[in-house]
């Protein structure tokens, strides 16, 4: 009778009961000095939330069937590889931002997914190709933004020093000139990679790793300007510690 | 009169135009972009609107809200796909319309309209929002009880096809917005409190990253779960004659002037959205066609009276949506409830206090509401050209950009406290997961978002309520106000749940 | 192929380490860093007093020092989460609680561990509470309040910001010396207080003078809650609980701010955050903000501020342990 039933009633079920549980072994707290109130206390809407939960889901176990004319196939086993990736990387994300830091995890983030959404699955060939414009786009990660942190610390010194006046030491100026000149160097390595990648043609796992490179640095660089030095948004440092 | 140019001070600076501007642009191109809706839009230019002045702020968010309502239409038109929930109903005509070779004529029709309906609700908004302010004295903590459990009850009702997944779904909402302390004594309310006490998570679920996983991250998931879609190719369409002409405005006087009302009625309800009023807009403009004595051309034939009905009703929504949302702090759709959220985190209460003591903040939201209309039908009207462009955008590079986006999104909100900024990428990853699973499974996702927003609200003031009137549960069927409000629930619950049954009879 | 791909990750690995030491040496340790903010946290909702105090001195901070101040609100628990927050930060003087007597309410209350995990920096100024009622209300005088509410006790509602903060703890003491026969009742922050007592939900609410001054027309201050007269003209006819015919009653009647960062900041990042808040408390527009909005001024510096917090300790401790908050 449970074939065509759908779990996700009986999770809610399984959950509003263990709120339940819960709720009532927190005890209810009352505010102090209510002498002469009449507080309710702070167990009671709780548990009428998770006997309301539990009422809803079992109606809806009991209702909510599968329609089994309308049986879409599901994910192929391609979508379900990457689907998995995405899961697996994106938590990888959430545990690795600290210690690692933002440009690192946020590189590695984009340019492995954007290079097996273009490959359309996961397989074991295209490995070789994905590892090594993993580490080529890490280290031309790595140089720009050490020049971009270069000029800006530079400009923020120099600005506190004295030695160039106040409003090109600004953060929003700092930002600006960064910017300018990081996406200069940008467009070069853009053409330069081109030229250099050119015989590999327009397809194929080169071509993919070529431009999730591209599109990881430049996102990477772009959201680090603007969040980082223009909204001063602390973003982790991680191991990348200037 | 000071409180208008003090506002106006706010807003009258180069930076609010180009965020503006900018907000406008990228709203216009996340609505065009099919599965990507207004809501998650503002979701995720939200950390950037914290980082500048409030009114800057509010006005960056309210360009992407307009640009994004409006820009849903592009796609419905062109390709027949709508952009987001906003455009269902201009599909039909426009498609019909872009195959009759009068692609341009509904473009432009389109923005025309949502320009009169962003305009038209704008001046409804600044007419009635102080008067419903005001009127917001008589409400209590009693009334406010009320009107929350309303506002929940109705969202439940109306997002979804099956009204029980809608109930679950705000108590799932409000369940998460218990989280945190209690309002009252301070106690921890969280699993494993003596293990979790000094974690962020002692202070609630963050609002924001929840909003940016259940509408974010979640999406990202559930295109996963589908094949990408094919860039969508659109043929090069000839694009002549954009702007309606004037003797067709006036023709069409009547389906404006309804469509503008439903809307912005429509929108003013709390929990309600775009999805219900352009439907209803095109079904009262197919009756209004039917009695025109031939005047007026007949829906569903690639008119544009097609186009123009649900075009000038969504964009109404946003206007009508902010009443309910600046007087009483109570969003009148999803996308605003986010609104709300920003404003809060800038420490702006909506509600009377913010009318009292801080009218300048309120004039300084509705030039920039004014504004937003007017970027949006400019961006629109120079893009015609280039929207063809914007959609074929492949989702193999969007997708892992919206991830990255929500990401960071979540964590900006914290601004420099780096453990509260990890904690929230957790949250956001957390909560965009259980959204993909509801979602696969037809559960609503908005209920979840009022839920969070409105469930502190409704416990508070309901212990509040009953705490004034010395424990007296009772106290909420004294005050017609409430009596009002509980009917209105009751009704909302009770109508869907007849008629679906009366279908399941047939 | 192979050569090709060989010869393009080593050129690659060279520009890249080539750069990075090259960068990687420019990182000095110098207080404050040029690139860095100092976060003021303040433990209260944004608009409120406290806020807009600690919003005032960190714009002067700013134009003294040159450094970026920016404010955070960190809500919640009285305004332990707040402090909290501090707390769990690194010591290194880039963020600093605005602190105060939320701060010592919630740490007896057993909230947070508080001021024993903080460092004193600098002191501020008083901001004295006054009761007050809206206008068409029976009650001309606070006499005729107390008499009224001991006929009837629980029947009147005092109405606070929130409990766990300095009003909470007013109201519940206030309560306390009139034989409780208030229903305190704690509200959503000063706005929400506001509009409940205006729109009568609530019949008497305890609020900051600015707050008062905001709503003359429809609200009747009955009583200030400091030994002294309020130095605001329109409120300076409210008479102190002693003049209302209340002496030798001893209620937190205030709320005072400060400047504290997490125990173990070093020493000379103290002095420098001291001295900043030194030149920013008296420039004139902070001196001017003072005195718009009644605060009394009480600025001691580092130890000397250390004493005068020993004094406030001592008096807090006596009224939370006999309204039973005290869980420290």
């Amino acid at each position: 009778m449970f074939r065509n039933r759908k779990p996700l009633p009986l999770v809610s079920m399984v959950l509003s009961a263990l709120y339940f549980i819960y709720v009532i072994s927190l005890g209810s707290s009352t505010m102090i000095g209510d002498e002469v109130g009449g507080d309710p206390g702070g167990m009671v809407f709780p548990l009428f939330l998770a006997i309301f939960m539990f009422l809803v889901s079992a109606a809806l176990f009991a209702t909510d069937r599968k329609d089994p004319s309308s049986s879409q196939g599901g994910m192929t086993s391609s979508q379900k590889r990457l689907f998995a990736l995405t899961a697996v990387v994106s938590l990888l994300y959430v545990v690795l931002a600290r210690p690692l830091g933002y440009i690192l995890t946020t590189l590695w983030l984009l340019y492995i997914l954007t290079f097996y959404y273009i490959q359309g699955d996961v397989v074991l060939k295209d490995l070789k190709v994905s590892l090594i414009g993993f580490v080529s786009s890490t280290v031309v990660m790595l140089a720009l933004y050490s020049i971009g942190r270069k000029i800006t610390r530079s400009l923020l010194l120099a600005a506190r020093k004295g030695s160039i006046p106040s409003l090109l030491g600004s953060p929003s100026a700092v930002a600006g000139i960064t910017l300018v000149v990081v996406t200069a160097l940008f467009v070069a390595l853009l053409f330069l990679s081109r030229k250099l990648l050119a015989k590999w043609g327009k397809s194929g796992s080169v071509h993919s790793a070529h431009i999730s490179a591209l599109v990881a640095i430049a996102t990477t660089e772009f959201i680090y300007l603007i969040f980082r030095q223009l909204f001063l948004v602390e973003l982790v440092r991680g191991i990348i510690t200037w | 009169m000071d409180a208008f140019i003090q506002g106006f001070h706010q807003i009258a600076n180069l930076s609010t135009i180009i965020w503006m501007s900018i907000g406008s642009i990228v709203g216009i191109i996340l609505g065009a972009l099919p599965g990507l809706t207004a809501t998650m839009g503002i979701a995720l230019m939200m950390p950037i609107a914290f980082q500048l002045p409030t009114a800057t702020g509010i006005g960056l968010l309210l360009a992407v809200y307009c640009g994004a309502v409006s820009g849903a239409s592009i796609p419905a038109i062109l390709i027949g796909i709508p952009g987001n929930p906003n455009a269902i109903a201009t599909v039909e005509d426009g498609l019909l319309m872009t195959k009759k070779g009068k692609a341009g004529e509904a473009l432009g029709g389109a923005v025309v309209a949502s320009f009169i309906g962003g305009i038209g609700s704008l001046i409804v908004l600044v007419l009635f929002s102080p008067l419903v302010a005001r009127l917001t004295l008589a409400f209590g903590p009693a009334e406010k009880t009320t009107l929350a459990l309303v506002g929940l009850v109705i969202i439940a009702s109306v997002s979804g096809k099956n009204i029980l997944k809608g109930l679950l779904m705000g108590a799932f909402g409000m369940a998460l917005a218990f989280l945190g302390t209690d309002p009252f004594s301070n106690q921890l309310r969280i699993p494993f409190a003596k293990l979790l006490a000094t974690t962020p998570l002692a202070r609630g679920m963050d609002l924001t990253s929840a909003l940016i996983g259940l509408f974010g991250i979640s999406q990202v998931f559930f295109e996963l779960s589908k094949p990408f879609e094919k860039t969508a190719k659109v043929d090069p369409i000839k694009i002549d004659k954009i702007f309606p002409s004037m003797r067709k405005l006036r023709d069409m006087w009547k389906i404006i002037l309804s469509s503008l009302g439903i809307g912005t009625l429509i929108g003013a309800i709390p929990g309600t959205g775009a999805s219900i009023a352009v439907f209803m807009a095109y079904n009262s403009a197919k009756s209004i066609t039917e009695n025109s004595k031939g005047k007026l051309e007949p829906l569903g034939t690639g008119t544009l009276e097609g186009v123009f009905a649900p075009e000038v009703a969504n964009n109404a929504v946003t206007g009508g949506a902010l009443i309910p949302a600046l007087a009483l702090g109570i969003p009148g759709d999803a996308a605003t409830a986010v609104l709300i959220g920003a404003l809060m985190v800038k420490g702006v209460t909506p509600g009377f206090h913010l009318f009292a003591t801080n009218m300048s903040l309120v004039y300084a939201i509705f030039i920039t509401m004014l504004l937003a209309n007017i970027f949006m039908a400019l961006f629109q009207l120079l893009g015609v050209r280039l929207y063809p462009k914007v959609l074929s955008v492949p989702q193999q590079i969007l997708l892992p950009l919206i991830l990255i986006l929500s990401f960071i999104g979540a964590y900006a909100v914290a601004g420099q406290a780096t453990a509260v900024g990890i904690f929230n990428l957790g949250i956001a990853l957390f909560m965009g997961l259980v959204g993909y699973f509801l979602k696969k499974d037809n559960y609503p996702i908005a209920p979840i978002v009022l839920g969070l927003i409105l469930g502190g609200m409704f416990e508070e003031n309901f212990r509040r309520a009953v705490k004034l009137a010395g424990g007296n549960y009772l106290v909420f069927f004294t005050k017609p106000i409430c009596l009002l409000f509980i009917g209105f629930s009751i009704l909302s619950i009770a109508l869907p749940a007849i008629k679906q049954r009366r279908e399941r009879r047939k | 192929m192979k050569r090709t791909v060989l010869f393009l990750t080593s050129v690659l690995i060279i520009l890249g380490l080539g750069t990075s030491l090259f960068a990687g040496g420019a990182t000095e340790t110098i207080y404050p860093d040029p690139e860095k903010n100092i976060t003021v946290v303040v433990p209260h909702a944004a608009g409120g007093s406290t806020d807009l105090i600690f919003r005032a001195l960190a714009d002067e901070m700013k134009k003294a020092s040159g450094v970026n101040f920016l404010v955070t609100n960190i809500t919640g628990a009285g305004s332990a989460t707040g402090a909290n927050e501090v707390i769990n930060s690194p010591a290194d003087g880039y963020m600093f609680l605005g602190a105060g007597t939320h701060t010592t309410a919630a740490t007896m209350q057993g909230l947070t561990s508080g001021y024993k995990d903080l460092d004193y920096v600098a002191s501020l100024n008083w901001d004295p509470f006054i009761v007050a009622v809206r206008n068409d209300k029976p009650w001309k005088t606070f006499e005729e309040l107390v008499k009224d509410a001991a006929s009837r006790p629980g029947k009147i509602s005092l109405g606070n910001a929130g409990m766990g903060g300095a009003t909470g703890v007013a109201s519940v003491g206030l309560n306390l010396a009139f034989s409780k026969s208030f229903n305190v009742t704690p509200f959503n922050g000063g706005a929400d207080l506001i509009a409940s007592v205006l729109g009568g939900h609530c019949d008497v609410g305890i609020f900051s003078q600015s707050e008062v001054v905001a709503n003359s027309q429809s609200f009747r201050p009955l009583v200030i809650l400091t030994d002294g007269h309020s130095s605001l003209a329109s409120l300076a006819s409210v008479p102190t609980l002693a003049e209302a015919g209340y002496p030798g009653i001893t209620i937190p009647g205030g709320s005072f701010r400060s400047v504290m960062v997490k125990k173990g900041t070093s020493a000379e990042v103290k002095k420098w955050l001291a001295d900043t808040v030194d030149k920013a408390f008296h420039s004139a527009a902070f001196e001017k903000f003072q005195k718009d909005n009644g605060l009394i001024p009480a600025f001691y510096k580092l130890d000397a501020f250390a004493e005068y917090d020993k004094t406030i300790i001592a008096d807090y401790e006596v009224i939370l342990k006999e309204a039973g908050l005290y869980a420290m």
